[in-house]
Formats: C-alpha cells, structure tokens, sequence
C-alpha cells in the first residue's frame, strides 16, 4: 500500500536527523547541569557530549535497520 | 531594514500577575484560543448535526479523522484508536495554529519553543504513562535491551536514558524550527519587496508568493509529522521494542 | 565593530552549514535512486545505509543551528 509507504518514509526522515542532534544536546545539557552543580566544569559536559552522540549514532542504526526490514544481514547484533 | 525576528516578540496585551508567575495574556495566547475556537467551528458543527449522507464539510472532517484512526491502529495496534482523542487535539490544534499564523499580521504561536514544548512534554508523558501502564515496571527494561552484554550495561544505561529524553526535544524543536524558518523567510522577502519598490520589487515579491504557498504545505506536514511521531512513540511504550 | 553585528554575522556563518547538507542529501539520494534502478532487488539492504548517511548529513545543518542558538543565547 504507497499509504503506508508514504508514512513511514514521512516519519523516518521526520525523526531520524533531528533525533541526532537532540540526543547530543541533551547529553551535553545533563553533563553541563552536573558541572554546575558539582563544579567540575568541562569534564561532564564533555562526557555528556561524548554519551549523547554514541545515543544519537546508537539510535539512529536501529532506526534504520528496523525501517528497512527484516532482510538486514544476520551477522549484526539485533538489540531490540 | 527591520529586524526579520521582531514579530516573533511576545507583547503582553493583559497583564496578570499571581505570585512570582507571569501569566499575562500575550498576543500568542489569543492566537491559541483562536486556534482552538476555529477548530471547534470547524469539527463540532458538522458533528452536532451528523448525516447519513454526509455534506461537504462533513466528509472532509470525516476523512481526516477516519486518516488519523488507520495511522493509530497501523502504527500501536488494535489498541489505537484508544489514543485518537489526544492525537486529533494534538493534530488539529497544531494545524489550526499554523494556518493561522499564515495569515498576515498575526502571530503563529507554534514559533514560541514554550507552545512546542509544551505538547511535545505532553506527548512524552503520554508514552511513559502508556508504557507504565500496560507493562508496569517491566517498562524500564528498554534501558538495558536483553542481550546486552554485563560488563556494558554501566554505559548503555546512561546512552539510552539519553536517546528516550532526546524525544520530546527533537519534537519541539523540528516544529518550532520549521515555523520560525518559514516565516522569517517570508519577512525578509517581503521586507525587501517593499524597500527595492516597484522597479526591481517584483522578484522577491514573486518568491513571497511561492514561499507563501509551500508554507501552506508545511503548516499541514508538520501537523502531520508530529502526530505521527507521537502516534510512533505511544506504540514503542505499548510494544516494547 | 560592534559586538551585536558580529553576533549576528556569526549566526549567519552558522547557518551555511545548511548548504552543504542540501548538497550533502541531494547526492545520497540521487544515487539511492540510481542504484535501485539498476538493482531493484538492493533496495532492502541500502535502505539502511541511506537513512544512516541522511541522518549523518542532516546532523551537520542541525549542528550549525545549534551553533547558532547558542550564539543568540551567549549575545
């Protein structure tokens, strides 16, 4: 059914680039919020950074790999 | 030239004040029941005087509802249409609000990152509740997937809480981005329009135009977008992926 | 020069970043086309790596924005 196509397509380009970037802002904001509070300015921040971009790259490939089916090759860890 | 951002600036019409909070009425506060007020014109009319054989007016409502009800059950399962009520307010308030602000001289109020933020921190808890309550405390389990090795789990912990609280910003932040983009575009072209005068005037004025109707596509997209991908989120908290 | 024009060149230079995603995205999706009209029966196995590399690409605009906002907030 195109419908169906269409949608999915529509939501996947819809969240998967913005996802990214939300997920290493956040990680950069938690990690800048403990600095302030434990005053370790920049460690956190810098370990949020790193944490939030490993979740965007980490989600974005699952994304991708469940949005393009079950023929993906088997030698990947499946993590769902 | 003036500032192209200068009518996304909340002006406070009444001012109310109860303790240390703000809650003046601002001209996006106005925009907001206008939004809800022409909703409601426009969805509960035809419904309080439903057809058999529906009217124009009703098919149209109808069509999108019945659109909204098949992505639910496509995309949570038979459980979807339990959450229509939330997704067609989100989708028709949302839409209401772009189309609104395309008019010119008013204000859109999903350009404020407070409005986006608002229905998309509503969306979330929305998931987290649906999550905890249909799979109770089993619901935290996404946080450490099975088959993730021990010795991984310290760290898989922390990226995952990241990725599920990145969902609510990515929300808010595509549909405040798209509409404030979409509209200091067509500020600048029009501002220019009216300083190079009729001589030269004409080109910025044709791509204002065009400008102006791709917004008219964009105001019913990311209505859509962010229905759908709320509609995505409730069916991750009722399918546990 | 004042310290406000700069500000507000240096948002204008980081929303450049947008340029290259738009060549960035017309160029994976271009030869996603290409590829699957060569090979239709490919197109469950690149579909992955499009939407990796599109989420990539978009990520350097989206950097550029935030960038960006960052500038607006530090003014």
């Amino acid at each position: 059914m195109p419908q169906d196509e269409f949608r999915k397509g529509l939501s996947l380009a819809a969240r998967i680039g913005s996802e990214f970037v939300a997920a290493t802002v956040v990680g950069g904001g938690i990690g800048c919020l403990g600095d302030r509070l434990f005053g370790t300015r920049p460690w956190l921040m810098a370990a949020g950074l790193i944490l939030g971009t490993a979740a965007g790259v980490l989600g974005t490939y699952r994304e991708a790999t469940r949005a393009s089916g079950e023929d993906s090759p088997p030698d990947e860890e499946n993590n769902r | 030239m003036e500032n192209p951002l200068h009518h996304f600036e909340l002006h406070t019409l009444v001012p109310i004040r109860i303790g240390g909070l703000d809650l003046s009425i601002t001209q996006g506060v106005v925009m907001m029941w206008l939004a809800v007020a022409a909703a409601f014109a426009v969805l509960f009319f035809p419904a309080a005087r439903l057809k058999l054989v529906p009217g124009r007016r009703q098919s149209l409502v109808e069509m999108a509802v019945v659109f909204l009800r098949d992505m639910s059950v496509e995309l949570i399962g038979k459980k979807g249409p339990v959450f229509l009520p939330l997704l067609a307010a989100l989708f028709f308030f949302v839409l209401f609000c772009n189309l609104l602000g395309l008019i010119p001289g008013t204000f859109t109020a999903t350009s404020q990152i407070f409005v986006t933020g608002a229905l998309a921190v509503t969306a979330y808890f929305v998931s987290v509740g649906v999550g905890l309550k249909y799979h109770g405390l089993h619901y935290f389990k996404i946080f450490a997937p099975t088959g993730t090795p021990s010795w991984l789990v310290p760290l898989m912990v922390p990226i995952e809480v990241i990725s599920h609280l990145a969902r609510p910003l990515s929300l808010a932040l595509r549909l405040f981005a798209n509409m404030t983009a979409g509209h200091t575009i067509l500020a600048v072209l029009f501002s220019l329009t009216v300083s190079l005068g009729i001589a030269l005037g004409w080109l910025p004025f044709g791509f204002t135009v065009a400008i102006y109707l791709l917004e008219f596509a964009v105001a019913f997209i990311q209505a859509y977008i962010f229905t759908i991908l709320t509609t995505v989120y409730i069916g991750d908290a009722v399918h546990l992926h | 020069m004042e310290a406000g024009a700069a500000a507000f060149i240096g948002m204008g230079l980081a929303a450049l970043g947008f340029a290259g995603a738009g060549i960035g995205i017309g160029l994976i999706f271009s030869k996603m086309i290409e590829s699957v009209a060569r090979q239709p029966a490919a197109e469950g196995k690149l579909g992955k790596y499009v939407w990796i590399g599109f989420a990539l690409v978009e990520t350097t605009a989206l950097y550029g924005l935030v960038v960006a906002f960052i500038i607006m907030g530090s003014r």
